[in-house]
């Protein structure tokens, strides 16, 4: 099915919540699968295999330790890719030339990130692992055989590679079923149970519609 | 903030906190740069053309019409499905299944595929499934009482009762309008980029413009099917007197705390508006003479605002009192005196309550088109250009904005229960926002991020004596402040963007929130039925489709001072009642 990418973004936003995110992590993790989806790599996919390899791990454990020295690694021994994206992201200026990620889960979904950083820092980034390679910058470039598969080691360093395919951009995005299904069933967990208590003083009518 | 240099003078903005507040916020009226206005606006300018290429609808009121506007380089239509709707399912709760009416505004001209498409699924709303061909979604429900009025008396060959028609002002009401990739939809994105739509919330403007056209069009033919040996059509006079109503539930109130940098943009538009007339060193004769005309245009606006409800009818008098206090200052006021409209504006300032102040806003800047205008291109924010946190920027310098921006969330005692009485939650039933009690109902877990003032404070907390030097390391080691931090960042730099209240607290009246970004739509005659939904009239008085052409677009939104009679109140060249 055809999605609009706000409807994307919406249901991963809620989804990444409902698997406990804070709500800014769970912006975050929208606007990743957004990115993604509109440059037609599979991103709401890794979103939801993420949330559901990761549901119930403290969050403490998943994110880097330390982001001042040249290899970030979790105290869990897996690094999110959103908590990992977005500290890259806070650090855009401050990145070093070049930076490594020990064991990161679903590592497509740091691809937005490094884009952002590179277009605050004003520079070109490339990112790689085992099977994949993006270029960041001006344009975007990169390429991905294994978008699932956890990376041993992530290179992050300045400079890109022009060799790459061009990204290309897109309004819309198919999403996959079960994707689709996984993330609805996270998402649902930030929906309130129904009253009808609620329904009628949670609205607030009671007046009749009929005029 | 720094005027434009490019722009016109200014006198200062208000401040932030002077035009932020909840309770102003709820005082806001339609203005120049009111969506509805400046869509009406660029429809007269650039000439567009409008047809109807379909209209099959049967005696029972079922059956599908189409309205087709030709900007300049698109066509849009609006693709509708009336309906015989049962009295007892008519609900304008979101829980509603069915309406007298459902409507999408397609991009093109449709084919009759598209339609038969969109026949299995607009009627069903949230339920169905439209594509990116569609650039919104929306429905509408009758006032049965004045409908049956109409249609009875036009079948009669008589004209309605203009004081019924004043009475409720609408035929049908919207209930809800989506557009903007909603189920489906094409995103903003997609179209943001054309002039006609450059400006905000321009598509749901159209489709209820024609909305307006069709229901008109509908309730003389229904009348007709019912006698056609003597039913007449309404005489143009008495036609634009009725707007489309709109029922505005909880469901818009989030959308303003979850675009800050739209907030910004729209209230900065305005402000500025204000601060260039404030600056103008002289008010020429003709200025004076216009602003002298609305004003009393404007007095038989509020006279004609009705509401049941009281904390709008205090409301009411306040504005009514105020008109009159306006009235006598101008008729007193020495307009040959330096900077006469800064002058009126400080007297209003102390004389008159909000509702006036923020009447007499939108009054001052009604004769000044070519001097505030033009703001209506500063409207619209690709809110991703702000939305990343600056995580290199020092914590000292953190503080220091909290304490500026929210320095009036730091003054309210979180601690006191009535301080966080309510909490905003998303339904399961119908993914509807609500309202609930936090001391009563078990919702704690479900809260949404709507309430900037209690977690900016919550992240002073922690900010306060955090002895990392930098926002990357604050964010690293506190992602639960992650949301707010980021909006404190956007309001350093947009310092309209937020609320300045409490918007979780016993004293809450979300109507204040729907006020205000209804009032950017151009809406008048706002009528709570709750403390958390309202009534309201779009486009009413204004000419329709097929008049433009041949009258101003935008001299509707205060009833004329012509006395009501048919053809009087409208008289394009050459028209004649239909």
């Amino acid at each position: 099915m055809s999605w609009s990418l706000n409807e994307i973004e919406s249901l991963a936003r809620k989804a990444a919540r409902g698997a406990g995110f804070s709500w800014g992590l769970a912006e975050e993790a929208g606007y990743a699968a957004r990115w993604l989806a509109g440059v037609n790599l599979p991103g709401p996919e890794a979103l939801a295999n993420l949330l559901i390899a990761q549901d119930g791990t403290a969050f403490s454990a998943l994110r880097p330790t330390h982001t001042d020295v040249d290899t970030w690694q979790a105290s869990g021994g897996t690094l999110c890719p959103i908590s990992t994206g977005t500290a890259l992201g806070d650090k855009a200026r401050m990145l070093p030339a070049q930076c490594r990620l020990s064991d990161v889960a679903q590592p497509l979904l740091l691809v937005p990130f490094i884009a952002g950083a590179a277009n605050i820092a004003q520079q070109t980034l490339f990112l790689e692992w085992p099977g994949a390679a993006f270029h960041v910058g001006s344009n975007l470039r990169g390429c991905v055989t294994t978008p699932f598969a956890q990376a041993q080691t992530v290179l992050l360093k300045q400079g890109g590679r022009t060799s790459l395919p061009l990204l290309r951009c897109q309004l819309r995005y198919d999403l996959a079923p079960g994707a689709a299904a996984d993330l609805n069933n996270l998402a649902q967990r930030t929906y309130a149970p129904d009253t009808d208590a609620s329904r009628l003083g949670g609205a607030g009518a009671g007046l009749s519609d009929n005029d | 903030m720094q005027p434009d240099a490019q722009s016109p003078a200014t006198a200062p903005l208000r401040a932030p906190d002077t035009v932020m507040t909840l309770a102003r916020m709820g005082s806001f009226h339609q203005t120049r740069l009111s969506f509805m206005r400046i869509l009406l606006r660029r429809i007269k300018s650039e000439g567009w053309a409008f047809s109807r290429p379909r209209f099959d609808i049967d005696a029972r009121g079922v059956g599908i019409a189409v309205y087709t506007a030709h900007a300049p380089q698109n066509a849009y239509s609006l693709v509708v499905f009336a309906n015989d709707l049962p009295p007892e399912k008519r609900s304008d709760r979101v829980i509603a299944t069915e309406w007298d009416a459902t409507f999408t505004l397609f991009d093109g001209i449709p084919t009759d595929a598209d339609i038969t498409r969109l026949r299995q699924n607009v009627p069903r709303q949230e339920a169905g499934r439209i594509s990116a061909q569609e650039l919104s979604l929306s429905r509408a429900n009758r006032s049965v009482r004045l409908w049956d009025h109409v249609v009875a008396s036009l079948a009669a060959g008589q004209q309605p009762d203009p004081a019924m028609i004043g009475d409720v002002g609408y035929l049908m009401r919207t209930t809800a309008v989506y557009g903007s990739g909603k189920f489906g939809a094409a995103d903003r994105e997609a179209t943001q980029n054309r002039p006609e739509f450059s400006a905000p919330f321009q598509i749901e403007m159209l489709s209820v413009y024609l909305t307006r056209a069709f229901v008109m069009d509908l309730v003389e033919h229904m009348a007709y099917l019912r006698s056609p040996d003597t039913a007449t059509a309404l005489t143009p006079a008495l036609r634009r007197q009725f707007g489309i109503g709109n029922s505005t539930g909880l469901g818009m109130a989030p959308f303003l705390l979850n675009h800050p940098g739209l907030l910004h943009a729209w209230i900065s538009a305005r402000e500025t508006a204000l601060a260039r007339v404030r600056a103008l060193p002289d008010a020429s004769p003709s200025h004076v003479a216009q602003f002298l005309q609305i004003v009393k245009r404007a007095r038989l606006h509020a006279d004609a605002w009705r509401s049941a409800h009281p904390v709008q009818q205090a409301k009411l008098a306040d504005l009514r009192r105020d008109l009159t206090l306006l009235e006598a200052e101008i008729a007193a006021k020495d307009w040959a005196s330096s900077a006469p409209w800064d002058r009126l504006w400080r007297w209003g300032e102390t004389a008159l309550s909000l509702e006036g102040q923020e009447q007499l806003l939108a009054l001052m800047l009604e004769p000044h088109a070519a001097l505030v205008d033009d703001l209506s291109d500063r409207m619209s924010c690709d809110e991703r250009t702000t939305w990343q946190i600056d995580g290199a920027m020092c914590c000292e310098r953190l503080r220091a904005l909290l304490k500026t921006h929210y320095g009036w969330a730091l003054a309210i005692d979180w601690a006191d229960p009535a301080a966080q009485t309510k909490l905003w939650y998303v339904s399961q039933s119908k993914l509807e926002p609500r309202l609930g009690e936090r001391a009563t109902e078990p919702l704690d877990d479900y809260e949404q991020p709507l309430c900037p003032g209690r977690d900016a404070a919550r992240m002073w907390a922690d900010l306060k004596n955090f002895t990392g030097a930098t926002v990357a390391d604050f964010a690293l080691s506190h992602p639960e402040h992650r949301h707010i931090l980021r909006r404190i960042q956007i309001t350093a730099r947009r310092p309209y963007a937020e609320i300045r209240g409490n918007t979780i607290g016993a004293a809450l009246l979300p109507i204040d929130m729907l006020r205000a970004k209804l009032s950017f739509f151009g809406a008048c005659h706002f009528d709570p039925r709750s403390d958390r939904w309202v009534r309201i009239t779009m486009f009413q008085h204004a000419p329709f489709p097929d008049e433009l052409a041949s009258c101003p677009a935008d001299d509707w939104t205060y009833p004329s001072l012509t006395p009501q009679s048919p053809n009087m109140h409208f008289a394009p060249t050459g028209a004649s009642p239909a």
